[in-house]
């Protein structure tokens, strides 16, 4: 079996600011992490792998920096890591992430298996693998919580669903998405990290995929964002209360009585 | 360009999902000179459903498929959408819809613009805005293509009254096979917070040591759920089904207190409509404290713990 993992590294810190002129966001502070949702995905590829002996590939598409969230990957487990880079690539929508990355998996390998976070931190659209799975023509199951049996065409999964877990079969090849939360982590340990530099990242740019750049990137975004502006303050100040922690905890409860009359 | 509006009504089990009267709202709200449609896919039992005033309904019959079959849903839903050729497609931004709709796009090839807050109509431009997640900004985004295709996030424009559909129409259509087998459903322990009356929302500013069991003795004395901040969820502290705000839940509790709470943006949008919010945190110049009703700089472990003795004590 052969697993490809997509991860996203996003920003650790949610402060911004928004530049006057060009009304971009602007990150203030600028400390990368994996998405936590696709260390969750990526832990159940390693778990497969280490069940089934199947190989995991892990991409990200990037610039450069974005390496760090594959060497990462590759000190939790992954085989080989894909660095999805180029400038035609940036400044997509997630239909468009979706495209470059559904065509670099193609260009390396035919997947039994894709697993993605079910959402990403800082985007949160959720859109992606259902998106990969649907240009893939693959079937797929968002908000996977549990992987259960894995056989060579099916495999068994648990999805929240309403505060049920539903148990679906899904056929194989095929795309998951691994809820955030969905399992623990594998942390890298400090061994595996230096072992994980000394590996290659494949790169993967338009060169060898050859889209169309009016169909990717900022160029091919079919959601635009028209401008971008800071939420204005409400103008609202709370009323403070005082005192010790026991008095303040006498008021709140008054409060409380009164809300409940 | 297309033309008319049509609305997802997502259902399961025949049964609607009752947001789907609130993206009706949205929709009477844009006051666009557009017939509006609501769809859906399942049997004639949901016409009775999805009954409003001025708005025509339509279900796609589909005998051969079953819930979870998204990729086969989604070729039925995309074709559906071409023959009807609509100008917009509004869908609520549920978990399930989000992940057929994105497969509808690619069939469609368009764009899909997700969780957005507020729709409108400006000189004949449908806009929305959302937030930008992950910050305190609000971004306005327009789609350049046909149909537009938004998602719109529940629990924000109120339920629109039932009445009388203009129009009723069931149209049968062929899935596709899909590659999902749906087996069984099982229940699963998850403290819902969307419902509860009272609840306290946790953030970072709360988290230290053992401040988790001082919040759960306190949600135990009020009776209140407990959820919380992005960052208590990518730690793990809490469940994601218990995070408030964009990416989690939207709550409508009676009483909402906040412990160490900073206010942003994306997580005070989660809570709405609540009768007390009552902020604690110890830097005062926290955000939250221009959101919240009552306010007290203190530290939350001892103002949890406070709580939670007077309670006791109340209780006899």
């Amino acid at each position: 079996m052969r697993i490809a993992v997509c991860i996203k590294q996003i920003p650790a810190n949610d402060t911004v600011e928004i530049d006057p002129v060009t009304h971009r966001l602007i990150r203030i502070d600028t400390e990368m992490t994996v998405n936590p949702a696709d260390l969750n995905a990526l832990t159940e590829a390693v778990h497969l792998k280490q069940q089934t002996g199947a190989q995991v590939d892990v991409y990200t598409m990037g610039a450069d920096g974005a390496k760090a969230a594959l060497y990462t990957a590759l000190a939790i487990g992954a085989d080989e890591a894909y660095l999805v880079t180029d400038r035609a690539f940036a400044g997509g929508d997630t239909l468009g992430t979706a495209k470059v990355l559904a065509a670099a998996m193609q260009s390396v390998a035919q997947y039994d298996l894709v697993i993605c976070g079910a959402l990403a931190s800082d985007g949160a659209t959720g859109q992606v693998g259902a998106m990969l799975a649907e240009i893939l023509k693959i079937p797929s199951v968002t908000e996977v919580k549990k992987i259960g049996e894995t056989a060579d065409t099916s495999v068994t999964v648990y999805k929240a669903w309403k505060g049920q877990l539903a148990q679906l079969r899904m056929s194989l090849p095929g795309l998951l998405t691994v809820s955030l939360g969905a399992n623990k982590p594998i942390l890298p340990t400090l061994r595996n990290q230096m072992k994980a530099k000394k590996k290659t990242i494949h790169s993967i740019t338009n060169e060898e995929l050859a889209l169309n750049p009016e169909e990717i990137g900022l160029q091919g975004a079919k959601s635009i964002v028209t401008d971008t502006y800071l939420r204005e303050a409400s103008g609202k100040q709370s009323m403070m209360l005082s005192g010790t922690a026991e008095e303040i905890a006498d008021q709140i409860v008054e409060l409380m009585q009164k809300v409940g009359e | 360009m297309g033309k008319g509006i049509f609305i997802y009504a997502e259902q399961f089990d025949q049964c609607a999902e009752p947001f789907t009267a609130e993206l009706v709202t949205a929709v009477k709200q844009l006051k666009a000179n557009e017939p509006v449609t609501v769809f859906a896919v399942g049997d004639e039992t949901l016409l009775p459903q999805l009954q409003w005033d001025d708005v025509a309904v339509k279900v796609i019959s589909c005998s051969n498929l079953s819930a979870f079959q998204e990729d086969a849903a989604a070729v039925v839903v995309a074709d559906f959408l071409k023959q009807e050729d609509p100008a917009y497609v509004i869908v609520p931004a549920t978990g399930t819809a989000k992940s057929l709709f994105s497969r509808v796009a690619v069939l469609l090839d368009v764009g899909l613009t997700a969780d957005c807050t507020e729709l409108s109509m400006e000189d004949g431009n449908f806009i929305q805005k959302k937030p930008a997640f992950g910050s305190e900004a609000m971004v306005i985004t327009e789609e350049t293509d046909s149909p537009a295709m938004v998602t719109v996030i529940t629990g924000i424009y109120p339920p629109c009254e039932t009445g009388k559909a203009s129009s009723e129409a069931v149209i049968s259509a062929e899935a596709p096979a899909s590659g999902v087998e749906f087996i069984s459903v099982e229940e699963q322990e998850v403290d819902s917070i969307v419902d509860a009356e009272y609840l306290l929302s946790l953030g970072r500013g709360a988290l230290q040591g053992d401040s988790i069991d001082t919040a759960k003795a306190l949600a135990d004395a009020m009776g209140a759920a407990i959820g919380g901040t992005r960052p208590l969820v990518d730690n793990g502290t809490i469940p994601f089904e218990q995070q408030i705000g964009q990416t989690g839940c939207t709550v409508h509790p009676k009483v909402c207190l906040f412990f160490g709470v900073s206010g942003a943006i994306q997580h005070t949008e989660g809570v709405r409509d609540a009768k007390l919010t009552v902020a604690v945190n110890t830097d005062e110049n926290a955000g939250i404290f221009s959101f919240a009703d009552y306010g007290a700089k203190a530290d939350s472990n001892e103002v949890m713990a406070a709580l939670t003795a007077k309670l006791n004590q109340m209780k006899g």
